[in-house]
């Protein structure tokens, strides 16, 4: 079975965790994963980053963001509100 | 808008963005309530991601309907409505940011010299097996905010539609007029970017244990 080394994996690294890699590509990833605590360790932590960028940014609108909203389309738009 | 509570909700939220634009085009003006209780929140968190300041992203939202709705009776569907709802948010989201002044930004050459300087390789990285509770402290996410701050708009944007609201990269690629390979490149090395800064942080707290 071919291998791929520490470059390549990082060149398919964002396709690797996106999931858009094709079954062979992914067996072989996954090959040097097992083998290279290094990239495995900078694996975890990218996909770690991508989970904790998801949570920062849930973040809620204003309380209020509604109402306001609604009031500015409503004295923009007579019409139509 | 005032009908708001006495109509059956559902059978309007039953219905596709295409549905509602063609009610609009009938004269039926209380789509707009579920126009904007579908995507407000939406624009929002697409405009904070960029700005990343409640009032500015509040202002933002606001003009972003006011173009949609004064423009919906032109809207043909040529492409769908989330589609032109989204342009018309990152174009305002960008004439909102060239308002503002002043604002520190890192240039791509700098951004592309840090990451070179990071090379491929991880280094101290055994905070990425720590709890996800344990990570997500304040302080954290505070990191990561700065980080955001700091990145130029061209990734921010890339990030922001992609991991935070979880478009496709073919999705972001068309809205911002990229190939799928651009949108990559772009995403990779702000990821990296943002891991960077995370490493740094918890290598900093958990040293000495």
């Amino acid at each position: 079975m071919a291998e791929i080394g520490c470059d390549q994996f990082s060149n398919c690294l964002i396709d690797f965790v996106d999931g858009d890699l094709d079954q062979v590509q992914h067996a072989l990833v996954k090959d040097h994963l097992e083998k290279c605590p290094l990239c495995e360790a900078l694996m975890e932590s990218y996909v770690k980053t991508i989970f904790i960028l998801q949570k920062v940014n849930q973040v809620a609108p204003p309380k209020d963001m509604a109402i306001r909203l609604r009031q500015y389309l409503q004295s923009k738009l007579p019409s139509s509100l | 808008m005032s009908h708001l509570g006495n109509e059956p909700k559902t059978e309007m939220s039953d219905l596709s963005d295409q549905e509602l634009v063609a009610l609009f085009h009938q004269g039926n003006q209380e789509v707009i309530d579920q126009f904007l209780q579908r995507y407000q929140t939406r624009v929002y968190r697409l405009a904070f991601g960029i700005l990343r300041n409640p009032q500015d992203a509040e202002e933002v939202i606001q003009e972003v309907f006011l173009r949609i709705f004064r423009k919906l009776h032109t809207f043909k569907g040529e492409s769908s409505f989330s589609s032109w709802l989204y342009r018309v948010a990152i174009n305002t989201t960008f004439m909102k940011i060239r308002e503002k002044k002043g604002t520190e930004v890192m240039s791509l050459e700098e951004v592309e010299r840090l990451l070179d300087q990071e090379s491929a390789k991880a280094g101290a990285t055994d905070w990425a097996r720590r709890p996800d509770d344990e990570l997500l402290s304040e302080e954290a996410i505070g990191v990561i905010t700065d980080a955001m701050e700091k990145l130029p708009d061209e990734f921010k944007i890339v990030v922001t539609l992609r991991d935070i609201d979880g478009l496709s990269t073919e999705e972001v690629g068309k809205l911002l007029e990229l190939s799928p390979a651009a949108v990559k490149s772009r995403l990779h090395r702000a990821r990296l970017f943002l891991r960077k800064r995370l490493e740094e942080f918890y290598r900093q707290l958990y040293e000495g244990e």
